[in-house]
């Protein structure tokens, strides 16, 4: 039988410890990459937004000047209602091109692994992981100026990637790597008893 | 007149600067495949000289160098005035060949440049012009501008003749005909002395251990470091930053061309030593990524971390160099 709601949207504000979004009025809040560059609010959806990405739906975080907005991962582990869930659906984007290992843990603490890949956040163009672009920005935000990358072939936004989880096992949690050039948005997960041919958000 | 080469592709490698990043366009352009003729080389390099910060690199040689082992030659001149410049420049493209320039970023920000107003030397290809509309053709191979299109000439004459950057600078590249291509034993020969300099570490000079000793020496130093005061950690680990981009570029160079010499030598065995080192470039990159963030906050702390990150290199890179020594067409 089907869950009546077949996503559920992760809550990842006790997770944030990034702020990679600035407003053009303080393009000086915040830093992604280390170097001081940010993406621009004003390309953004709106603060708590529910953003939908090729059927899976995200909430979009605050964008408030000042807060974290990401998570850089750094090892978190997020803890899951228990259920069997068959997809992990991620908003994010990388400073490089960069892989990765996401850990699935188990109620029982067995774990599996899966693969998570992320393209560097310019790279609008030629995702590299086989990312969607989920948001596409204008440039970037430098502390001293906008940078606009109209004029050249590349451009900056926030991708969804999705990680498949095998199904035989419920889910109790999700063990982030130690890779702070990865940053995340959004998490949703889809719970594997909603299954409808033809409707999957993508080809998980 | 008018004059357009066609074809000059951009460079899809993050980790080059420009001037890296114009070669592999230019050598693209002339049918070469890169990177794989710079990055035969599979090293590690460390040096610490004691009061001064550690180098780091990954190879001896210069990528310049690296090319004239395969029958290319690079040239740099550097002209009086941008009316002369502008007129051997013009007079390569007559003969099809590009020409990479360096020009000051500043400059071209009012034309295509994506930038914060500062100025810097940026290379930059010229690959046609048109009289009628004084234009200049150019592309910008590099992977976070790529821009083919035209420039008012005297917009590029400002950039080229701009006393922030080397004025009026420009290569020629030399081309061996018939194209110089390895032999399957050069491939090999290379290959062994990669195993040799990474496992023996034998310094070709002294002071520099290299390979498995020098990322001996390495951690052996980051232990060392966590007793300094935080602000000269958060200088060291910028000044690691900086550094390891070679290593970076180094390591995934050379699990394409290992990619290629397991099709070139026939022996499938090398594909899973390059998956290796493509596996390894990516650690690399976080250890890299760790340094950046530790340089500004929570050094101490980084440089745990960073040991941590060491010593599983250091396996992945024994592994790695125990897998190559086992292919038996290597012995």
């Amino acid at each position: 039988m089907s869950h009546p709601n077949p996503y559920l949207i992760l809550n990842l504000t006790p997770y944030l410890n990034s702020d990679g979004i600035s407003s053009d009025t303080d393009r000086a809040d915040g830093d992604f990459n280390g170097c001081g560059a940010t993406y621009p609010e004003e390309d953004l959806p709106a603060s708590n937004a529910i953003l939908e990405c090729e059927g899976a739906v995200f909430r979009f975080p605050d964008k408030t000047d000042g807060r974290n907005n990401n998570m850089s991962l750094c090892g978190q582990r997020i803890r899951l209602p228990q259920d069997n869930y068959d997809a992990l659906y991620l908003l994010g984007a990388a400073e490089d091109d960069l892989e990765d290992t996401v850990r699935l843990c188990s109620p029982d603490s067995a774990e599996t692994t899966a693969f998570l890949g992320l393209s560097g956040w310019s790279k609008c163009h030629s995702l590299r992981y086989g990312e969607r672009v989920a948001v596409r920005c204008s440039g970037y935000h430098f502390p001293s100026k906008h940078v606009y990358t109209d004029r050249v072939g590349v451009a900056y936004g926030i991708w969804m990637q999705v990680v498949p989880i095998p199904t035989h096992r419920r889910l109790a949690g999700i063990h982030l790597p130690d890779n702070p050039g990865m940053h995340i948005f959004a998490a949703t997960l889809r719970r594997a008893s909603f299954r409808t041919p033809g409707r999957t958000p993508w080809n998980v | 007149m008018e004059r357009l080469i066609p074809n000059v592709p951009f460079c899809s490698n993050d980790h080059y600067p420009c001037g890296l990043v114009a070669l592999d366009a230019m050598l693209r352009f002339y049918g070469y495949t890169t990177p794989l003729i710079l990055h035969d080389e599979w090293r590690f390099l460390y040096s610490n000289p004691g009061a001064h910060v550690p180098r780091i690199g990954a190879r001896f040689t210069s990528h310049l160098q690296a090319a004239e082992r395969w029958g290319i030659q690079v040239r740099q001149h550097q002209e009086a005035d941008v009316a002369t410049a502008w007129q051997r420049a013009r007079a390569q493209i007559d003969s099809g060949r590009p020409v990479p320039v360096l020009a000051d970023t500043c400059h071209l920000e009012d034309h295509y440049y994506p930038g914060l107003g500062s100025h810097s030397g940026h290379c930059i290809i010229l690959a046609g012009y048109e009289d009628r509309g004084d234009t200049v053709h150019v592309v910008d191979p590099s992977p976070s501008k790529r821009y083919r299109g035209s420039l008012p000439l005297a917009g590029l004459k400002q950039a080229w003749a701009s006393e922030h950057i080397r004025p009026c600078t420009w290569a020629e590249i030399r081309l061996d005909a018939p194209r110089r291509t390895p032999a399957p034993v050069q491939m090999i020969r290379a290959l062994q002395q990669n195993l040799c300099l990474m496992r023996q570490g034998n310094a070709l000079s002294a002071g520099i251990p290299m390979g498995l000793r020098g990322l001996d020496a390495f951690a052996a130093d980051l232990t060392r470091w966590k007793g300094l005061p935080p602000g000269v950690s958060r200088n060291l680990l910028k000044a690691l930053f900086g550094q390891l981009r070679s290593v970076v570029m180094e390591r995934d160079g050379h699990s394409q061309y290992l990619h290629w010499a397991a099709g070139a030598l026939e022996i499938p065995k090398l594909i899973q030593v390059s998956r290796q080192l493509h596996a390894m470039a990516q650690k690399w990159l976080v250890f890299r990524n760790l340094c950046l963030k530790g340089s500004k906050k929570a050094p101490q702390e980084t440089l745990e971390k960073l040991h941590k990150r060491l010593s599983e290199i250091t396996a992945l890179e024994d592994a790695t160099l125990r897998r190559l020594a086992a292919i038996p067409d290597l012995r």
